[in-house]
């Protein structure tokens, strides 16, 4: 028998595996040997090939929607019914705890998007200059001194020899950068304008929209113009073609490319390209482009697997053969590309430290959330208590707590995107900044977020769950637990780090700004007060010749108003000097022979009208015409010289040719600050010209400086210019070098702030817990006579004791990290205790008020209403 | 009532259902269909009308005993439960007053 059913042919296995692959588990079966028992019938009826082919149809057709078996399986119906009781339990917990909830959310908010603004403003300095195509092998060229000073400004020749030398400098290019009028018919427009070899192109992925940029600087008289430019110069019309005259120059250029704007991520910015074969001449290498002059960037890129340390090495014997006398233990170094932004801006430590704050902030925010959150269940344990009864596992509590955990962090992180968004225009216009939130290009933001939030959630919910998942069924059915136990160490540690914390941010927020409120009233020994400086450019004036001799006469005529003392016409001001230094030779037997010097041109009223103090010799004079073939240096330059007096003291110009013999120096000013405070005063010359041009200073008389400046502009209006009239006070320009520490100290007093919102948001919520567990208590002791001070006093001493603790342990970091932001600059400010005092005791007053705020509503209370009531 | 809407082929069903008395299981009733009404209906068809009758509460099953045949596998009774012979019985009566409805002339014409 048994061997002769197993002889019956069966269904095709591979159908049968489909039919249970599909179908409802629950209906399996029964189905199954509905199937089966057709089959049998039909092999008694129609043959095996005709039964198959019927089975087949049949499970064809058992393949619908109410047999298959849904995606997500069948067992977890239970949770459902779970999860929606966590949901609910959550909710109306949340509605009981408004003012609570709402401040746990708000906290966790602002502090979520305090984090993601920081995260994408470091995400945005650190994308510099990443653009380029191979940007990790792009350098800039420097100047390495042998104490290890920097300079990016490097000689014209240097470039050419270099690559000629060595191979594995795949590509280079100078970049001279100036900036002239350009005019196209009518119009004139400023322009600055990088002066470039045809290498450019290769090094750098600008985005070419019309034309063809190698060819543009590959050869004389071309041009490359921006996308913004052209917008401007030719409305939408492709200007490939159309001629620019360059104003001061007098040379005619063919536009050959339009790119696009340089991104506001990158190091090199321009309007216009111009091809080194159409230079100046002033760049040609037999002028005044030789070893001497130091005035121009370069950039290279190496081959892949050159290192540019080593290269770096081997340019010593480079420098040797080239570099002049002075000059020959330099070495040739690579700034990779990458860095260059952090490095020029010094914004490395600002980055850092907003980095820094970001974190802090964060982990305040989760702190505060873990709190509340242990704040608020301590209320709940009852409802923990009767879920244990009824059999939840703890697992499932611990489930419950991540459920509602996620749900809070995920309505904070909606609102966090929200408050980021809005406020993000203000921020890039702040910062100066071209950050864009999109959800395209930022996929890196996206992943942050996501993971912010999950960590949050996680963290937060998980501690909150170890402390509470752990109540005694028992304890927490029969009475109310009580702030204790280890969940109170825990709170208590959480809010000592938080004002710890919050205490580094004011202090370090006063430092900042203490340092700077220090660099403005320091004594720079000029006095740019009720100075009024213009820059009066050449090439801004529609006739330049002209309007430079007008200068010159208004130099003359203007103090003869009562409301003008004083006229200067200098090269630049301080506060504005520029980088480029020239070799000067001593030819006094005596002192070192010779020093680079930073130079500088002036008139005859510079000194006096900036106060600056001649301390040995005398100043220029106009009436005195060789005056003009003499120098004036600085006690700086003096000391290194290793002069004593000025007794026949003679420096020659490197690199001048014939036409420069020797100068005769004839006085020492004070060193005075040309430039920020965070670098010392470097030795400087003085030249002597009574027709320099640049920039016009003025001193005006301080009652009637409203009208000076009218007289100003009403001589501006008549030397013709392309540009409307525009001055600056030097003492106000001088400050704006400081505008970008005064930026980081607005940052960390913003953040500061939102620190100190978010931890007394938590101290707030706590003492209304506290408060609510302690009614009876206050009650009671009120009944027996207690005051409402005593009362606040009771409440407020733990916390205060916190604080005290959290005073202590922050002042070290305090300190270690002030001394760190101050070892930045050359003139530091003196740490006093004062700073800690005064923000140990802000933060103080601050948490008493909240605390007091709090325990005063309980304390005042009627103790009838909280004794009667159960 | 409209609620509780029988379709053609499920009122069919539930009648076979009640027919079969204790005995309808899904071979069974896809038998007594094509006996009856010479109506072929695929497995398929049947199983999802059934399955969608018992969760609505018409229907109630239970598994039989497991026996030498059909593999081994069990069969799934069904019943009509007292809820579904009530629908079918208003199902009937709704069918009845529109029959009562018809004026006799119709069958004339």
């Amino acid at each position: 028998m048994a061997t002769q059913k197993s002889q019956l042919p069966k269904p095709p296995r591979w159908i049968h595996a489909f039919f249970r692959l599909f179908c409802h588990p629950d209906y399996l079966e029964d189905i199954e040997g509905d199937l089966y028992e057709r089959f049998e019938r039909n092999l008694g009826a129609d043959g095996r090939k005709k039964a198959k082919w019927r089975y087949l149809l049949d499970v064809i057709q058992l393949f619908r929607p109410g047999i298959i078996r849904s995606i997500e399986g069948n067992y977890h119906l239970n949770y459902y019914g779970m999860f929606k009781t966590f949901l609910k339990s959550g909710w109306r917990s949340f509605v009981k705890y408004k003012v609570n909830s709402l401040i746990n959310v708000f906290g966790l908010s602002i502090g979520i998007a305090a984090t993601l603004l920081l995260y994408l403003i470091i995400d945005f300095e650190q994308s510099y200059d990443k653009f380029h195509a191979e940007s990790e092998n792009i350098y800039r060229l420097a100047d390495k001194k042998p104490d290890g000073n920097l300079s990016t400004l490097v000689v014209t020749p240097l470039l050419p020899n270099l690559k000629k030398d060595y191979p594995e400098i795949v590509a280079g290019t100078r970049f001279y950068d100036s900036e002239d009028i350009f005019t196209f018919g009518e119009e004139g427009m400023y322009l600055s304008f990088g002066v470039v070899d045809p290498d450019f192109s290769s090094i750098f992925s600008f985005q070419t929209i019309h034309g063809d940029l190698e060819y543009g600087l590959s050869e004389p008289g071309k041009i490359v113009i921006t996308q913004e430019v052209s917008q401007k110069l030719f409305n939408f019309k492709n200007p490939v073609g159309e001629v620019l005259t360059m104003k001061e120059l007098e040379m005619d250029l063919i536009i050959e490319a339009v790119v696009k704007n340089p991104p506001s991520n990158s190091t090199i910015q321009f309007d216009a390209l111009v091809s080194w074969p159409s230079s100046p001449n002033v760049l040609d290498e037999d002028q005044m482009g030789n070893w001497y002059n130091t005035f121009m960037t370069a950039y290279v890129k190496l081959a892949s697997n050159v290192s540019s340390v080593t290269l770096e090495e081997k340019t010593a014997s480079f420098t040797d053969q080239y570099y002049l006398p002075d000059r020959k233990s330099n070495l040739v170094t690579f700034l990779p590309l990458e860095k260059e932004h952090a490095r020029i801006s010094q914004n490395d430590s600002t980055t850092k430290v907003l980095g820094i704050i970001a974190f802090a902030i964060l982990l305040i925010s989760c702190i505060n959330f873990i709190n509340l959150s242990i704040s608020q269940w301590l209320t709940r344990t009852r409802e923990i208590g009767v879920r244990k009864v009824l059999g939840s596992y703890k697992t499932q509590l611990v489930f419950q707590f991540l459920v509602e955990g996620f749900f809070t962090t995920g309505v904070s992180v909606i609102f966090a995107l929200m408050i980021v968004y809005s406020i993000l225009p203000a921020v890039n216009n702040y910062y100066n900044l071209g950050i864009q939130l999109d959800m395209v290009n930022n996929l890196s933001s996206i992943f942050f977020i996501v993971l912010v939030c999950f960590l949050v959630g996680m963290i937060s919910s998980i501690t909150t769950a170890l402390v509470m998942a752990n109540v005694q069924v028992i304890k927490s059915l029969k009475e109310k637990i009580k702030w204790s136990g280890s969940g109170q160490w825990l709170q208590k540690g959480l809010i000592i780090f938080q004002f710890g914390i919050s205490l580094v941010f004011i202090a370090g927020t006063m430092v900042i700004w203490k340092q700077i409120d220090y660099m403005k009233s320091y004594d720079l020994n000029f006095k740019g007060e009720n100075i009024v400086s213009i820059f009066a450019y050449s090439g801004y004036f529609k006739d330049p010749e002209k309007a430079e001799q007008h200068l010159q006469r208004l130099r003359e005529s203007l103090p003869n108003k009562a409301a003008i003392e004083e006229i200067s016409l200098s090269q630049n001001v301080p506060g504005k000097y520029w980088d480029n230094y020239n070799w000067f030779a001593n030819l006094d037997s005596n002192g070192v022979d010779g020093l680079s010097l930073k130079q500088i041109t002036v008139d005859h009223n510079y000194f006096d009208l900036l106060d600056i103090k001649i301390i040995h010799g005398r100043s220029f004079s106009d009436s005195i015409k060789s005056d003009e073939k003499r120098l004036i240096i600085n006690e700086k330059a003096m000391k290194l010289y290793g002069w004593t007096d000025l007794e026949n003291k003679f420096l020659k110009p490197g690199g001048w040719g014939d036409g420069a013999e020797e100068w005769e120096v004839i006085g020492v000013v004070e060193d005075y600050h040309y430039r920020s405070l965070k670098e010392s005063v470097e030795p400087l010359v003085h030249f002597y010209s009574s027709t320099t041009t640049n920039r016009l200073l003025a001193k005006l008389n301080p009652t009637m400086y409203q009208e000076g400046i009218q007289i100003l502009e009403e001589s501006w209006q008549e030397l013709g210019a392309y540009q409307p009239f525009k001055y600056n006070f030097v003492d106000e320009e001088f400050n704006q070098l400081y505008k970008t520490h005064e930026r980081m100290g607005m940052t960390t007093m913003t953040f500061s702030g939102i620190a100190v919102i978010i931890a007394l948001l938590g101290l707030f919520s706590i003492t209304t817990f506290m408060m609510r567990q302690r009614k009876k208590e206050i009650g009671v002791r009120k009944v027996m006579g207690a005051t409402v001070l005593n009362i606040i006093m009771l409440v407020s001493k733990s916390f205060i004791m916190l604080i005290g603790i959290a005073f202590l342990i922050s002042i070290p970091i305090i300190y270690f990290l002030s001394k760190e932001f101050l070892a930045e600059f050359t003139y530091q400010m003196e740490l006093s205790p004062a700073i800690f005092m005064l923000s140990g005791g802000i933060l103080f007053l601050l948490a008493l008020l909240v605390i007091s705020w709090q325990s005063l509503k309980v304390a005042s209370n009627n103790p009838v209403n909280s004794l009667t009531d159960e | 009532m409209s609620k509780h809407h029988l379709g053609e082929f499920e009122e069919v069903v539930m009648l076979t259902v009640a027919i079969l008395s204790g005995k309808a299981y899904g071979i069974a009733i896809i038998d007594e269909l094509e006996t009856r009404l010479n109506r072929k209906v695929s497995i398929g068809a049947l199983q999802t009308v059934l399955r969608r009758l018992e969760k609505k509460g018409y229907l109630s099953s239970e598994l039989g005993e497991a026996t030498q045949e059909r593999g081994g596998k069990r069969k799934r009774f069904f019943k009509a439960t007292n809820y579904g012979i009530q629908i079918l019985e208003e199902t009937k009566k709704q069918r009845m007053s529109l029959w009562n409805a018809i004026p006799n002339l119709s069958f004339n014409s």
